[in-house]
Formats: structure tokens, C-alpha cells, sequence
């Protein structure tokens, strides 16, 4: 769980909050279905509801995703 | 040039006969299957994909006179294959030959869309983007400079509405004009190998382009689906939601569905008495009346229940709701091992075993989907009503209260045996981790009644050709079994028949009756059913059942219900008896003795058959379903020997449990 101040994993951010993916970590078909659908190193993202499974905002698109995905996918928040 | 302009032939040389061949591919979504029913119609039809459980429609229209087969891809994100659905739908791209691919993208969404059309025009195939949802995008504020668009793609933009039919003349026409010259490859080049991530330089790609091609008001692009979700993804109110929603699709299977099913009912009577009474008496006006008749009805007699559950699934996932229940399921079915979309299809099972098996291909992990299908037949059908009506009668006849146990004792029994086998499943021999939730949770939209009819059509003929047959040859092969060899008549009925000759007509019916009860009777115990029956009587004595349950359990085999009418023609109150008085069936059943005078029906002979139709396979059109969606004569076999396994070890482990304690 060690990543850079103002680091957080998409799992952790309140909803409400918007970042940019900093990092992912390799993972299984579901998040390459994640990155597929838009959300890669350098893009924007926004939680609109946390928890298992959460909603995120991606690329104007709604997206459930489950908890054990999203804590491969590290985020900067804008502040 | 208008591509209505059919009135004359096609010119000489022109791809006439060998047919132009075109491929819809889109994100799921995108409304690519509308476009597809908006241009094929009824001219469509659907199947496996070889070698794989994932469909394929293939559909034709005419445009200008000429014809154009159209192939519907599975809905994708990416060409790069991460589940089964991708790589069909690669497979078929680079496969077969298509003269056009249309890419479908939606409007609202021109960034994600273009990731999948770019990737397509890598394959140098010519392209047509089709521009769905154009009518949204435009309510939202998102002006998209079409010509720029085509001009950075280097291929033809067609804005359409598919859900209006907006737009499909352009897009015909379109297609029209690569008929007659075609295009060449498109010669588009992204980069995909430059930066360390292909999603990252071509989204980056993407971005550019709609950057150029789109002006954007900023204003929310779907207020409604903001406030809907509040409500209808919440952990808890979410799940309240869907569990209304549910029930009101129940409801209305429930409601409707018994209005043709009686109507497929009666009418099958009436050609099979018509048929009784004009056909000259014999072995084939039995085979006809009983065997194929028979046969026809009870397999038709579902009919209603599919259609109407696939007419109501197919409008919750045009409406975008589908997304929402399976993302509210997500979390509890993940503890079973099953993804949140398997929740829909379980639930539906309720119903009908049939469509909700058919209605697992949502399901993407091939584990999960083959778990489901595996245990779905576990959960009470609306089939097992009348064994559980029977047997609830038997076990607590005059309470009501008791008998209503019963009925939620059954229910729980089968959800949880199905709940357990899945957990099972997934640990042993289908291993594998549950395919965690990646969803997008389209917004909310009105349905279209075209594509829900269509679904509804699709789905019942599916059923018709995989299931219909086989129950019509099964039901053949149980009217043979129940018939042959032929025994002479009782002299108990020829005595009866003979008095009742001596009385006036009007006396003489009871008589008769009894007579020709007595006779299908004893034709029934010394038919190879019947021979069967006592063949497999020492194996089901440690269940408490007899010779004649046997029967009953035998003839019951290609659908559960039948037992109660088997065993109102073993226990001598006719079938017909049987349908219009229920009680007098049990009446008998309850005073039914074993030839050491003891009662056949007993508490625990009971319960243990109530436990053994619960678990039981006993429904020959699931397996046939089955087959058919598991592309393998391996899963229908191990769907049948787990259960029947299961069935007859719980029924033992009852029937011996309550015979310890004492109820006998």
C-alpha cells in the first residue's frame, strides 16, 4: 500500500472526488475490461458512490466496479 | 443516389449473387442490436457460434434489390480478447469475409466509441460509423461536427437514432454507395505501440479526434440517471428496489401467463377429443391423442411463461435497469461464488428453468455461467405446484396453515440446495475465482417494444426447435412405455361392463367409469412402465416408496407434473377425475393400502417424495436447454446424475430419519 502523498487507491476515495490514475497495478481480465472501457495512466476519474462495489465516472460513462479491482488502481486527487 | 430506388435490377457484374456481407460491431450498449432489428426485422435468426456458447445473429434486408447479410457481433470493449464474447467476435472480424464493417458508437459517448472503431479500421476492413443515440447526444448539448469526424477517420459518418429509424436511409444508402464501388481499406493509422500502455496512446488518439469533432455545453448529460441511481444502486433501498421490481414481474407471469396456458390447454383437449371421436379406435389414435397431442400441449403449455418472462427481461435491459440489479446483487452472490448477474436468471428460475438458463448469457465468465445453469433447475418451478399441492394435501390435509409450510419448506429447500451445489461447485471441480464486477451502468432510457417482441419471438422458437422436439419424441417413447405390452382387460371390469350392459343408459355411466378405470389401471401395472416400476422397486424401498410411486417417478421423467395424473390413473380415479377434483385423487391416495394392508401414503413416504421432487432433475426440456447452452452433452448428463444422486440420498436420508422418530 505504499504509493506517493496524495496517493489514494480508487477503493479508498470519497465519493464525490476526482483524480487522475497515476498507477496500475497488473491484474486480472476485469481490469483490463476497466482499462478498455477508458480508465488508464494519465485519465481522469470520478467516484460518484463509494463502496463494494462502487460507481465511478469514466469517460462521461457510469461503471460498477467491484471493490477488489478498483484497489489495483491508484488515483492523485484533485484538490 | 437513393438507395430506395429498387425498381430496376441490379446492374450486370454487380455483387448480386454472392451476396454483400456486413458486420455490426459496437460497445454493448450502443444500441447496436436495435440498429440490427431495425434492418433485419424478422429476417434473423440466432445460434451458437461454433464451437462456442456464445450467440450469433445473422440477419438479411433487400437494398436495391440486391440482398445484404448482416452479421451482429457480440457486444465488445475491446478486439483484444478478455473474454469469451471478444474473441468471437475477433474470430469472425478476421475470419470471414465482410465487404463492410458498421461500427456502432454511441454519440454520447464519441471518446469510448472511437477506441473500438479505431481498433476495427486497424483490421483494414472498410468502415461505416454508425452514430447512434445521435438525438441524445443532441438534448445533452454535445454538438459532434459529423463531416470533421469523417474527415479525421477517413470514412463515412452516418448520424442515426436506430430507435426511431432516424438516419437508416443515410445509412442504407451509405452502404449502397460501397456496394457499387467498394471502399478500400481504411488506412487509418493509431499508434499502438508507441508509450508503454495500448490503452493509454489510443485513448489519447480518441480524445484528440472528439476534441476536434465536438462542442460541449457542460451541462450533466443525464440528469435522470444522476437522481435514479441515488436510489437504485444503494446498498439497501437498491435492493429493495429490485426486489419490487421482481415481484411485479412475477406478478405479472403469474397473472398472464395461466390465461393462454389454459387456453393452449383446453385447446389441446379439444383436438384431442375431436381426434378420439373421428379416428377409428386403436393404437394409433392413442399414439396420436396421448402420445403426440399430448405431447404438443405439454411442451407448448410453457410457451407463455417464457415468452412473457423475455418479453419483461428485455425491457428492464433496454431500460438500463438490468445493470443496476446486478450491481446490487453483486456483493451478496459474490459469497456464493457467483457474480451479480447470475442473480436475475436464479431468480427468474422461479418461473421457468428454461428461459432463465437461456437467460445466463449475460453472464461473461464461462465458470460462473456454467455453475448457474448447473443449479438453476434446483430452485421450485412453477411445474412443481401440483406435486407440491398433492403432497401438502396428503401431509396435512385439513390445514391449511401446515400445508402452506409445506410450500416454504419445498422453496427453501430448492434455493438452498442450489445455493450450496454452486458454492460446491465453484470449489471443486468448476474452480476459479468469481469474474469481479467491471459494469457500465448505461443511462436510463425508454425501452422499445420492437426489440423486447423480437427478443420474445427469438427466444420461443429457440425453445420450440431445441426443447420442443425432444418432449414430442420423449413423449412419444413414455406413451410406448406406458402402452405395450397390452394386457387383456381385468374380469373384475368385464363383470362391471357386463351388469352396467344389463342397466338403463343413465345408470350404467358409473358403472362404465369404474370399468374403464379398473382397465387403465391394469393395462398401465403390466406395461413396460409398470415392469419398470417393480424392477426398480427394491432400490426405492429404503425412500418408502412402492412399485407404483415408481411408475409415477418413471413416467414422470421428461416433466414432474405428469406424476399426478400417472398416479391418478395407478390409483384408479382417471386423469380426468384427477383435473376437475384434486380431492378425490387424494381421497384415494390417502386410503391407498400396500398389499400387507398397511398405508402407502404415509408421513414419511411423503416428505421423502416432497424432497425427492424438489432436488429431482425430472424436467426433460431443461435438459435439452441445457445442451443447447452449454454446447455439450457432457453438462445436461452431469446436471442429471448429480441431481438424481442428490434427490435420492436427501429422500433417504428423510424418509429414514422420520421412520426412527416414529412417524410412520
Amino acid at each position: 500500500m505504499s504509493h506517493a502523498p496524495g496517493q489514494q487507491h480508487l477503493n479508498e476515495l470519497p465519493a464525490g472526488a476526482r483524480g487522475v490514475v497515476r498507477h496500475i497495478e497488473p491484474a486480472d481480465d476485469a481490469l483490463h475490461r476497466l482499462m478498455a472501457m477508458g480508465l488508464c495512466v494519465g485519465r481522469e476519474v470520478e467516484v460518484i458512490r463509494q463502496g463494494n462495489p462502487l460507481i465511478v465516472r469514466l469517460l462521461g460513462a457510469r461503471v460498477g466496479v467491484a471493490g477488489r479491482v478498483a484497489r489495483h488502481v491508484v488515483i492523485e486527487r484533485h484538490t | 443516389m437513393s438507395a430506395t430506388s429498387s425498381c430496376c435490377p441490379p446492374a450486370a457484374g454487380l455483387t448480386a449473387t454472392t451476396g454483400f456481407r456486413i458486420a455490426l460491431a459496437g460497445n454493448p450498449n450502443s444500441g447496436k442490436t436495435t440498429l440490427f432489428n431495425a434492418l433485419t426485422g424478422l429476417r434473423a435468426k440466432t445460434s451458437n457460434y461454433p464451437g462456442t456458447t456464445v450467440e450469433h445473429r445473422q440477419g438479411h434486408f433487400m437494398l436495391a434489390g440486391t440482398d445484404v447479410v448482416v452479421v451482429d457481433l457480440p457486444g465488445i470493449y475491446d478486439v483484444k480478447a478478455s473474454s469469451e464474447e471478444e474473441q468471437v467476435a475477433l474470430n469472425i472480424l478476421t475470419g470471414e469475409r465482410f465487404d463492410t464493417v458498421v461500427v456502432v458508437a454511441d454519440a454520447t459517448n464519441l471518446s469510448r466509441s472511437l477506441f473500438l472503431t479505431s481498433q476495427v479500421m486497424d483490421m483494414k476492413v472498410p468502415v461505416i460509423v454508425a452514430l447512434n443515440m445521435f438525438d441524445l447526444a443532441e438534448a445533452a448539448g454535445i454538438r459532434i461536427d459529423v463531416a470533421t469526424l469523417a474527415r479525421e477517420l477517413g470514412c463515412p459518418v452516418v448520424p442515426i437514432v436506430a430507435r426511431s429509424g432516424r438516419g437508416l436511409e443515410e445509412l442504407r444508402a451509405e452502404i449502397r454507395r460501397l456496394q457499387i464501388t467498394p471502399a478500400p481499406a481504411s488506412t487509418l493509422v493509431t499508434c499502438d505501440i508507441c508509450g508503454e500502455c495500448r490503452f493509454q496512446s489510443r485513448y489519447a488518439w480518441t480524445d484528440a479526434i472528439a476534441g476536434r469533432c465536438i462542442q460541449h455545453s457542460g451541462q450533466p448529460i443525464h440528469p435522470w440517471t444522476e437522481h435514479l441511481d441515488r436510489v437504485l444502486t444503494h446498498p439497501v433501498i437498491g435492493v429493495a428496489a429490485f426486489f419490487a421490481v421482481m415481484l411485479a414481474v412475477f406478478f405479472l407471469i403469474f397473472r398472464l401467463a395461466h390465461i393462454p396456458m389454459d387456453l393452449i390447454d383446453g385447446m389441446f383437449s379439444h383436438v384431442g377429443a375431436w381426434a378420439a371421436g373421428h379416428l377409428p379406435a386403436g393404437d394409433l389414435r392413442n399414439l396420436l391423442v396421448q402420445g403426440v397431442i399430448g405431447g404438443v400441449g405439454g411442451m407448448l403449455v410453457f410457451l407463455p411463461q417464457i415468452c412473457i418472462l423475455f418479453f419483461c427481461l428485455s425491457l428492464l435491459e433496454d431500460t438500463g435497469y438490468l445493470a443496476r440489479a446486478a450491481f446490487v446483487m453483486d456483493r451478496l452472490m459474490q459469497r456464493f461464488g457467483l457474480p451479480g448477474k447470475a442473480f436475475v436468471p436464479l431468480l427468474s428460475a422461479h418461473a421457468c428453468a428454461i428461459p432463465s438458463i437461456m437467460a445466463t448469457r449475460v453472464i461473461e465468465d464461462k465458470r460462473d455461467r456454467l455453475v448457474t445453469i448447473l443449479v438453476i433447475p434446483l430452485i421450485t418451478c412453477s411445474a412443481r405446484i401440483p406435486v407440491y399441492s398433492m403432497l401438502a394435501a396428503l401431509l396435512f390435509a385439513h390445514n391449511a396453515w401446515r400445508a402452506s409450510l409445506v410450500f416454504t419448506g419445498a422453496y427453501t429447500l430448492g434455493l438452498s440446495a442450489a445455493i450450496i451445489v454452486a458454492f460446491v461447485l465453484k470449489r471443486t471441480i468448476l474452480k476459479g475465482e468469481t469474474r469481479a464486477l467491471v459494469l457500465e451502468l448505461p443511462s436510463y432510457k425508454m425501452p422499445s417494444l420492437r426489440t423486447a417482441v423480437l427478443m420474445m419471438l427469438d427466444r420461443a422458437w429457440v425453445f420450440i426447435r431445441k426443447a420442443g422436439t425432444v418432449i414430442l419424441g420423449i413423449s412419444i417413447a413414455l406413451w410406448v412405455l406406458a402402452t405395450y405390452p397390452k394386457s387383456a382387460p381385468p374380469a373384475e371390469a368385464i363383470a362391471l361392463q357386463e351388469q352396467a350392459a344389463q342397466l338403463p343408459a343413465g345408470q350404467a355411466t358409473e358403472l362404465q367409469a369404474k370399468a374403464n378405470q379398473l382397465i387403465s389401471h391394469n393395462a398401465l401395472a403390466h406395461s413396460t412402465a409398470g415392469y419398470v416400476g417393480r424392477w426398480i422397486e427394491p432400490a426405492l424401498r429404503p425412500l418408502g416408496f412402492d412399485w407404483q410411486i415408481g411408475i409415477g417417478i418413471v413416467s414422470s421423467f421428461a416433466a414432474r407434473e405428469v406424476i399426478v395424473s400417472t398416479l391418478a390413473v395407478i390409483y384408479g380415479v382417471g386423469e380426468e377425475t384427477a383435473r376437475e377434483n384434486p380431492e378425490s385423487l387424494y381421497d384415494s391416495l390417502r386410503r391407498a393400502e400396500r398389499s400387507d394392508g398397511s398405508k402407502v401414503f404415509t408421513t414419511a413416504t411423503c416428505a421423502s417424495l416432497l424432497v425427492f421432487y424438489v432436488l429431482a432433475m425430472q424436467c426433460l426440456a431443461t435438459q435439452a436447454i441445457t445442451r443447447r447452452e452449454t454446447n455439450s452433452l457432457k453438462w445436461p448428463a452431469f446436471q442429471l446424475v448429480y441431481m438424481t444422486v442428490l434427490a435420492y440420498s436427501a429422500s433417504c436420508l428423510t424418509f429414514q430419519t422420520l421412520r426412527l422418530l416414529g412417524v410412520a
